[in-house]
């Protein structure tokens, strides 16, 4: 399959089950609120690496916010209801809290629910006190510029981790920019994150190495530099290569980021062709074929 | 008036429910000879209750769910143990208005009287739950001893509003009277005009209170029109009282 004479590789994305958490946070200002977002999900690119996978959401109204202030979504993925309850908890008392004007409100009703509020209270010291509303209570933390307000419960589902795209390009600037309008488009659907720097990742790994106890390393047969010396994966003219990693609330919301993604990337130019990263279905259940999910477009 | 509910005449023809015994004056009589009834609602599960219904007690009693309203005044104990579903009096209600009140919400366009949510005589325990918004005034003693709910009265509040109140809000956009908030363990009162901060309250300086926000964006949900100038200034708190636990609060809107 060609689109814009972007070649684009009948293959899939392998993704796999990873619970997620909503996050609606609210500010005085969407700048505050945008930076308490940033802070609650800073060095979350790679589950192999941070335990945690998330990223910025929809920018919400004053009428969207619980709270009528400006706010936006945090969505935040892990690999068990354990691990990101322990994340949810670090990010929202380290990153949220410590933010100037802050709230922190649940954004998902989910299978699973962790008091995350309920045990955040606890910095508060004894002076905590809590508001019940529409069967939903709120725990109110003093800080120095008022109170900090925290929703008790958080809910969590399973969402879906792991997708991606590879972008294959002659030239490293003209491929980023095309990766970068990808991103752009990717993040434009709700639910769905691109968590690495920017949305792009230019290392993509491959599991194990031939170190002992190095749990990932560079995917070689993606390295320009390494093409003489591996079975390389390139193309003879490709000169680099970016990986957008992408993860959604469900499989649905994955592959419209996806496609937006591949389409964005296919219009901009400067991509020689468009494949993804799969381990045969050893990885996880959930296939996201390219041809499949560009049918009709 | 326990037994009339939405829940109760589902299904039930017209004669039938006007034929359920209700309560004036000791004698038993019909509901039908008291008010007009009719049922509203895609389901049929709001039960209307048409005229002046101010001489029956427990209007919506133990209500769990669907919508009773009364087009007209309603009497004595209205929403008394309430657990879900929607209660609205078109016009004033009586005295004890949500007494009990574990969930659901019942608004009263008009006025209400005394001791709304709050404990009956002899109990230390006021509503539990659910929401009451008032559009009129409140007489004495709102919210007094309530354990957990929201109330808002758009009007005035009477004397001993959030007296001895447990936790939970009372909102009133129109000021209270005297004695709000003695006793007050915990919870929070907002108030445009107080006549005096009780003794055993003190000072808190200025507050921002982010759960206001909150509680107005909810009630403005529940078509209520909010005074959102109130977050643009700056509201006084006090926080009390101090001879009881001391863990409530009034914010005052200047």
């Amino acid at each position: 399959m060609q689109i814009n004479g972007v070649l684009i590789e009948d293959t899939f994305a392998e993704a796999f089950p990873m619970w997620a958490a909503r996050l609606i946070i609210t500010a005085d200002s969407p700048e505050l609120a945008q930076q308490a977002v940033a802070a609650a999900t800073g060095l979350a690119f790679s589950i192999i690496g941070c335990g945690c996978e998330a990223g910025s959401g929809e920018i919400l109204s004053l009428k969207e916010t619980p709270d009528g202030r400006p706010g936006q979504v945090a969505l935040l993925y892990s690999y068990s209801p354990e691990k990101l309850e322990e994340h949810l908890m670090l990010r929202i008392g380290q990153g949220v809290l410590t933010s100037a004007t802050s709230a922190c409100f649940n954004g998902l009703e989910g299978e699973k629910t962790t008091k995350v509020g309920g045990k955040l209270r606890y910095y508060a010291d004894g002076f905590q006190s809590s508001k019940r509303l529409n069967g939903r209570r709120y725990w109110r933390i003093p800080v120095a510029d008022g109170e900090f307000l925290v929703e008790e419960s958080f809910g969590m589902t399973q969402g879906v981790g792991g997708g991606n795209l590879i972008f294959l390009g002659c030239e490293r600037l003209p491929l980023l920019e095309a990766a970068q309008a990808a991103v752009r488009a990717i993040r434009s659907v709700p639910g769905v994150v691109a968590p690495f720097p920017g949305g792009i990742c230019r290392s993509p790994s491959k599991p194990l190495s031939k170190y002992v106890n190095v749990r990932a390393s560079t995917n070689d047969a993606f390295c320009p530099t390494l093409r003489s010396r591996v079975d390389t994966w390139l193309p003879e003219d490709a000169g680099a290569v970016y990986e957008i990693v992408i993860d959604g609330l469900n499989e649905e919301s994955m592959g419209r980021a996806m496609q937006e993604g591949i389409l964005a990337a296919c219009r901009r130019g400067g991509v020689l062709g468009i494949t993804a990263g799969n381990y045969g279905g050893k990885l996880g259940p959930y296939q996201l074929h390219l041809h499949k999910i560009l049918e009709g477009c | 008036m326990r037994g009339v509910l939405p829940e109760t005449v589902l299904g039930r023809a017209k004669s039938e429910i006007n034929q359920l015994a209700v309560r004036v004056d000791g004698r038993k009589v019909g509901l039908g000879q008291v008010c007009r009834v009719r049922l509203a609602g895609r389901m049929e599960d709001e039960l209307l209750l048409l005229g002046d219904t101010s001489c029956l007690d427990h209007t919506g009693w133990n209500m769990q769910n669907g919508r009773l309203i009364v087009k007209g005044n309603s009497g004595w104990g209205a929403g008394d143990g309430m657990r879900g579903g929607v209660l609205e009096v078109c016009g004033n209600a009586g005295d004890c208005l949500g007494k009990d009140m574990q969930g659901g919400t019942i608004h009263v366009t008009g006025c209400a009287g005394d001791w709304c949510g709050a404990a009956e005589a002899g109990e230390k325990r006021g509503m539990t739950g659910g929401t009451i918004l008032v559009d009129g005034d409140a007489g004495r003693g709102v919210g007094a001893g309530m354990r957990s709910g929201l109330i808002w009265v758009g009007g005035h509040a009477g004397d001993f509003c959030a007296w001895r109140m447990l936790a939970g809000t009372v909102i009133c956009r129109e000021g209270a009277g005297k004695f709000a908030g003695t006793g007050m363990k915990r919870g929070s009162m907002v108030t445009s005009r107080l006549e005096d901060v009780p003794l055993g309250f003190r000072a808190a300086g200025k507050a921002d209170p982010g759960w206001l926000h909150l509680y107005l964006r909810a009630l403005e949900g529940m078509g209520i029109s909010m005074p959102y100038e109130w977050m643009d200034l700056s509201l006084s708190r006090y926080t009390g009282d101090h001879l009881e636990m001391g863990k409530g609060e009034i914010i005052i809107i200047p």
